[in-house]
């Protein structure tokens, strides 16, 4: 039951954004992908999410290539929080979240769309919201709004199965309050089994929450596995080309 | 003096909400073409009743053999009002279908067929086909019969779709301002296109052409509405069927097809029976301005962007507009008759002026 990339590279033009990389993600824990801007990270969570495929290598979800998976099928299991909206309609916030539950329609699960959505809702702290305009919204209230209806794509998931959520830098508009709230939200997910990748700068937020932490630079992984193992002040120095090392207070 | 108390409304009330006001306005567009549609047929030269109508209809379908109504308005009703009623009906719900599905499509609302010369290419393949097809046309007509000249329109709309796409389009992400522009080279290459070939043409066939410039729903006999018709319900109903994944695409590309959309297939249905449509329509009456543009907005306007009402209603507005813009045409200078497009553009213009300034006002708020 993991996610995993083989050997996979992503060319973009001639230039490989991601090479060769290897990386496994556990359910269960959170995931996070780190490294300076252009590192590939964006990019192995996209390849890992399906989103967009590799040029060569491939990726396994649960054992199967991605590749193969049906699209809607995919979207019943894995929800992806991308970077930017481009949402440009004057949509209702609780259209935006129920458009969260388009893989659903015509399936048993659709029943549960509205159940669903108010729960999202009461999660992201946006039931007010509801009825406004989208684009009306502040930055961080759209962020949290797009995370809602991922949640929805998600959130009635059967207990046999495990979810996936892939979020790119998710806490990047939030508010201090919303930071903390969601990360809480995210490790009590991968406490209930969920799978969690997750793009983050915040160094203090990767030290508080994370459980396993994958480093880019270049488009390589150049090393993956525990915090107390990677976030060392001499590794930070180097994968983010620092001029002195960057102490995390990890060490104990 | 009673008070409601301040609440909040949770998402299933607001569910509701928008679902009630969609059947509504679905409604009330529905309503509007009805209306549109009988006095479509009761006004003109000659004056026909209500009565007539239904005498006519009653007979045809063998309900009463023998209703009393003249030869001469059962003649114009069947032969001169209702092929037009029903072609000006179809041609305005594909145009608003058309326009609805665009802006979806360029994740836009400033696109419309008009403008960004969709139906301009059309036109000018059909014009071509007219002019220089002579001999060409003969072997065709053969083939095809009637259909030969929309199909042509279609291609000619398709291709306009595809070349402004690809211009527009840079790595999964449409630039507005290109597409416009784009557009509006697009839609001044085929006029001029059109211009040339009107100067090529001979005296017949330029009757023909005029219509291609400013839009008619003049000539319109059952022979050559059928098989327009055809085509344009076909495309009415695959645009239908498109709505949820529409909606899913406004979210942006990549959002989409992370929630199980098939984004590049959904793209090539609409940019296919856009183009269907748009030049079925453009075949038998010519570049209509603006319908496909002032429609969806005016039902955005009430039931919000939800393509499952946008798609729907602008179809029934559309019809509706259409024929209202018809009567208009027809009965302000009687007995002549203006060009179509004339009562769309006069409408359509100022209304696309109101829409710029709305979004500039919107852009310079914090």
């Amino acid at each position: 039951m993991t996610v995993e990339l083989e050997r996979a590279s992503v060319i973009r033009g001639r230039r490989p954004i991601l090479n060769s990389a290897d990386l496994i993600c556990q359910p269960g824990e959170l995931t996070v992908l780190m490294g300076p801007n252009g590192a590939g990270k964006s990019t192995a969570l996209q390849v890992l999410a399906g989103v967009t495929g590799c040029d060569s290598g491939r990726c396994l979800f649960h054992g199967q290539a991605i590749a193969r998976l049906s699209r809607a099928e995919l979207a019943r299991r894995r929800g992806v929080v991308a970077q930017t909206s481009q949402l440009a309609f004057p949509f209702q916030v609780h259209e935006v979240i129920s458009m969260g539950r388009t893989p659903h329609y015509g399936y048993p699960r659709a029943q549960n769309d509205e159940s669903v959505m108010n729960a999202v809702m009461e999660r992201m702290d946006i039931f007010e919201l509801a009825s406004r305009n989208y684009l009306t919204l502040s930055g961080g209230e759209r962020q949290r709004v797009n995370i809602a209806r991922v949640l929805a794509q998600l959130f009635d998931h059967p207990p046999t199965e495990v979810p996936w959520l892939f979020l790119d830098e998710p806490t990047a508009a939030l508010d201090l309050k919303h930071q903390i709230e969601l990360m809480k939200l995210l490790e009590q997910l991968a406490a209930k089994g969920w799978g969690l990748v997750v793009v983050l700068h915040d160094l203090r937020l990767v030290r508080d929450h994370a459980d396993k932490v994958v480093l880019f630079r270049n488009g390589s992984v150049i090393g993956a596995g525990s915090k107390s193992q990677w976030l060392t002040p001499e590794m930070i120095q180097s994968t983010f080309g620092l001029e002195e090392p960057y102490d995390l207070g990890l060490a104990d | 003096m009673n008070v409601e108390p301040y609440s909040l409304s949770s998402p299933t009330q607001l569910i509701y909400q928008r679902r009630r006001r969609g059947r509504l306005v679905l409604l009330a567009c529905a309503c509007l073409l009805i209306l549109g549609a009988l006095l479509s047929v009761m006004l003109g030269p000659l004056d026909i009743s209500a009565q007539d109508i239904v005498a006519t209809f009653a007979s045809r379908l063998g309900l009463a053999p023998d209703a009393e109504i003249g030869m001469v308005q059962r003649g114009v009703i069947e032969q001169i009002r209702l092929p037009r009623a029903l072609l000006g009906a179809l041609v305005g719900a594909s145009l608003g279908a058309s326009g609805a599905i665009m802006q979806g499509f360029f994740r836009n609302p400033l696109a419309d067929p008009g403008l960004i010369g969709v139906s301009a290419g059309g036109a000018l393949a059909a014009v071509a086909f007219i002019v220089l097809g002579a001999g060409l046309m003969s072997t065709v007509m053969a083939q095809f019969g009637s259909f030969a000249l929309p199909v042509v329109a279609f291609l000619g709309s398709l291709a306009t779709v595809f070349i402004i796409y690809q211009l527009a389009n840079l790595d999964g992400r449409v630039v507005v301002t290109t597409m416009l522009l784009a557009g509006v080279a697009a839609n001044a290459m085929a006029v001029s296109g059109i211009g040339y070939l009107t100067f090529l043409a001979d005296d017949t066939q330029l009757r023909d052409l005029t219509l291609w410039t400013l839009g008619t729903l003049g000539g319109a006999t059952w022979e050559r509405v059928l098989p327009a018709a055809a085509l344009m319900v076909i495309g009415l109903l695959g645009m239908l069927r498109l709505s949820r994944p529409m909606n899913a695409l406004l979210l942006g590309e990549a959002d989409a097809g992370a929630l199980g959309v098939n984004v590049e297939r959904v793209k090539r249905q609409a940019a296919l029976l856009t183009a269907l449509s748009v030049g079925a329509a453009t075949a038998v009456c010519g570049i209509v301005a603006f319908v496909g543009l002032v429609v969806p907005h005016l039902v955005r306007l009430v039931t919000g962007p939800d393509h499952r009402y946008v798609l729907p209603g602008s179809a029934l507005l559309g019809a509706a507009l259409m024929l209202f813009a018809d009567l208009v045409a027809r009965l302000s200078v009687a007995p002549a008759e203006l060009p179509l497009g004339v009562v769309t553009a006069a409408v359509g213009g100022p209304f696309f002026i109101w829409l710029l300034l709305r979004d500039k006002h919107r852009h310079q708020a914090p």
